[in-house]
C-alpha cells in the first residue's frame, strides 16, 4: 500500500446540508412553502441557524431533484408544479412497478398475501365507503410496499425514492382531479390484488395498466411538445 | 445539474479523458475485476503523466460507481457481484419500458434519422462483440427515445442507472450475449420505426427476459 503523498481530501460533512434539504423537501411536498416562494442562502442560514455552505449544498441537492428552481442573479425559487410533472412521475412509477409486480407476484409468500388482503378488505373498503380519502401515502406502504418489498431490487428503490416526493407533492396539489374517479381506482385494485393472489401476474400488470390510463385520463393533462435537447454539448 | 453523459463524444481528448476511456473498457470488459485496486501512482506512471489527470478520471469513474475511492487508503474497481449488476440492468429495462412506450409517437424524421443512425451501430457493435460501442450507443438509443417523451425525470434517471447497468454485458456476467442483443434490438427497432408501440414493448421483453430470468434465479438461490 503505497503511502499517500498528498494531504487526504477533506472529509465529507454533508450530515447538515442533507437534514437542510430534508427539511425543504418536507416543506415543499406539503406546500407549506409554495411553489415561487423565494429561498435566499441568508434567510435559510438565519432559519436553520447554519452557515451558508451546507444551506447552498442543500439547494443544490433540491435543484438536482427539481423541487427548486436557480437563475443566475435572480436567486432560487421553489419549482412550480405542473400537471406535467405528476404525468411524468406517473409515467416513470407506473413502469417501476409494473416490474416489480410482474416479478414478485409468483414469489408472495403468505404473510404478504394477508398483508394486501388487509389492505384490500379494510382500507379500500374505507376508501369507497368515503371515509378516507384517496390518498398516494396511505396505500403505499401497504399496498406498493409489499411488491417492492418482496421483488428486493435496491436499484430499483434508489430510483422510486427519487420519483415518490415529486409523485407525493403532485397528488397534494393535483389529487383533486382524480377524486371523481376514486370509485373506478379501487375497483381496478381490488381486480390487481385478486390476480396477484392468484398467481396471475400478467392480469395483475394488465389491471395496473388499466389504472394508470384511469388515473392520467382523469388528470386531462395536455400533451406537451417534445423538447429536443443538443446531443453533445 | 445533470451529470454530463458518460461517453459524449469529445472532440479535444484530455488526458484525463483518456485514461477515464481506457479504464471504462477495462472494467466494463472484466480485464479490471471488481475489488481490483487502482493505484494512481502506478496508473500514471503507465501513462507518463502526472497523478492529477489520473485522480479526475478516477473520480469521474466514481461518480458513476465503477470506481469506489476511499481517501487515505485505496482507490479500487467498485466491487460488483452478480446481484447487484442485475439489480441496475432490470432497474434500466424499467425505464427503458418508458421511452418506448412514451416516445415512440413522438419519432419524427430528424429522430428517425439519428435511430437508425444508432441501430446501424449497435447491429455493427453487436455483430462484432464490441462491448462499449454496444452499451454506449443503445444508451444513446434509449435516450433520445426518452427525451422525445416529454418526460423531465427520464433521462436524469437514466443517466443515474446507466453504468452500472452497463456492466451486465461484463463476459462474467454471462446473462446477456452481445448477439443475443443485437438480434433482439433489431426487432425493437423495426417496431420502433414502424410506431407500433405494442410489438416494440413485447420486442424490449423480450431482450430483457434473460437478465430478469437471472435475477429471479440468483433471488431464489439466496432465499
Amino acid at each position: 500500500m503505497p503511502i499517500p503523498t498528498r494531504q487526504a481530501p477533506p472529509v465529507a460533512r454533508p450530515r447538515i446540508a442533507d437534514e437542510i434539504a430534508q427539511m425543504l423537501e418536507e416543506m415543499i411536498i406539503s406546500g407549506a412553502l409554495p411553489p415561487g416562494t423565494p429561498l435566499t442562502d441568508e434567510g435559510l442560514a438565519e432559519r436553520f441557524g447554519a452557515s451558508r455552505t451546507p444551506v447552498r449544498e442543500a439547494l443544490n441537492l433540491l435543484s438536482a431533484q427539481g423541487f427548486v428552481i436557480t437563475v443566475p442573479q435572480r436567486g432560487t425559487t421553489v419549482s412550480p408544479v405542473e400537471p406535467t410533472l405528476f404525468r411524468d412521475a406517473i409515467q416513470v412509477y407506473h413502469s417501476l412497478f409494473a416490474l416489480a409486480l410482474a416479478e414478485a407476484t409468483p414469489l408472495l409468500t403468505v404473510e404478504d398475501a394477508k398483508r394486501l388482503t388487509r389492505t384490500r378488505d379494510t382500507h379500500l373498503a374505507n376508501v369507497e365507503a368515503g371515509q378516507a380519502s384517496l390518498r398516494h401515502n396511505d396505500i403505499s406502504d401497504a399496498f406498493y410496499g409489499v411488491y417492492f418489498d418482496r421483488y428486493n431490487n435496491r436499484v430499483l428503490d434508489q430510483i422510486r425514492a427519487r420519483v415518490s416526493p415529486q409523485l407525493r407533492r403532485a397528488f397534494i396539489v393535483f389529487g383533486g382531479r382524480i377524486e371523481a374517479c376514486a370509485a373506478e381506482s379501487q375497483t381496478i385494485f381490488r381486480e390487481l390484488i385478486d390476480a396477484s393472489l392468484r398467481g396471475d401476474a400478467d392480469a395483475a400488470v394488465e389491471a395496473l395498466e388499466r389504472h394508470t390510463a384511469l388515473i392520467l385520463t382523469a388528470l386531462a393533462v395536455e400533451e406537451t411538445s417534445p423538447t429536443h435537447h443538443t446531443e453533445g454539448s | 445539474m445533470p451529470l454530463p453523459t458518460p461517453r459524449t463524444r469529445v472532440v479535444r481528448k484530455t488526458l484525463a479523458d483518456s485514461v477515464y476511456d481506457d479504464l471504462y473498457d477495462a472494467i466494463l470488459s472484466g480485464d479490471l475485476a471488481p475489488g481490483e485496486i487502482l493505484n494512481d501512482k502506478a496508473i500514471a506512471e503507465t501513462y507518463g503523466m502526472s497523478r492529477t489527470p489520473v485522480r479526475e478520471a478516477l473520480r469521474k469513474l466514481s461518480l458513476y460507481q465503477l470506481v469506489e475511492m476511499v481517501p487515505s487508503k485505496y482507490n479500487r474497481v467498485m466491487p460488483s457481484d452478480e446481484r447487484s449488476i442485475l439489480e441496475a440492468a432490470n432497474t434500466m429495462y424499467g425505464l427503458y419500458e418508458v421511452c418506448v412506450r412514451e416516445g415512440i409517437a413522438h419519432v419524427d424524421e430528424a429522430a428517425r434519422t439519428k435511430l437508425e443512425r444508432l441501430a446501424a451501430s449497435i447491429a455493427v457493435a453487436a455483430k462484432d462483440e464490441d462491448r462499449r460501442p454496444l452499451t454506449e450507443d443503445s444508451y444513446q438509443y434509449f435516450r433520445l427515445l426518452a427525451e422525445l417523451s416529454g418526460n423531465v425525470l427520464l433521462p436524469d434517471l437514466l443517466h443515474q442507472v446507466a453504468p452500472q447497468a452497463s456492466r451486465v454485458l461484463a463476459p462474467r456476467a454471462g446473462v446477456s450475449a452481445p448477439d443475443i442483443v443485437g438480434k433482439t434490438f433489431a426487432a425493437i427497432h423495426r417496431a420502433v420505426l414502424d410506431g407500433d408501440r405494442d410489438a416494440a414493448l413485447v420486442a424490449l421483453h423480450t431482450m430483457t427476459e434473460p437478465s430478469r430470468e437471472a435475477f429471479r434465479r440468483l433471488m431464489r438461490e439466496v432465499d
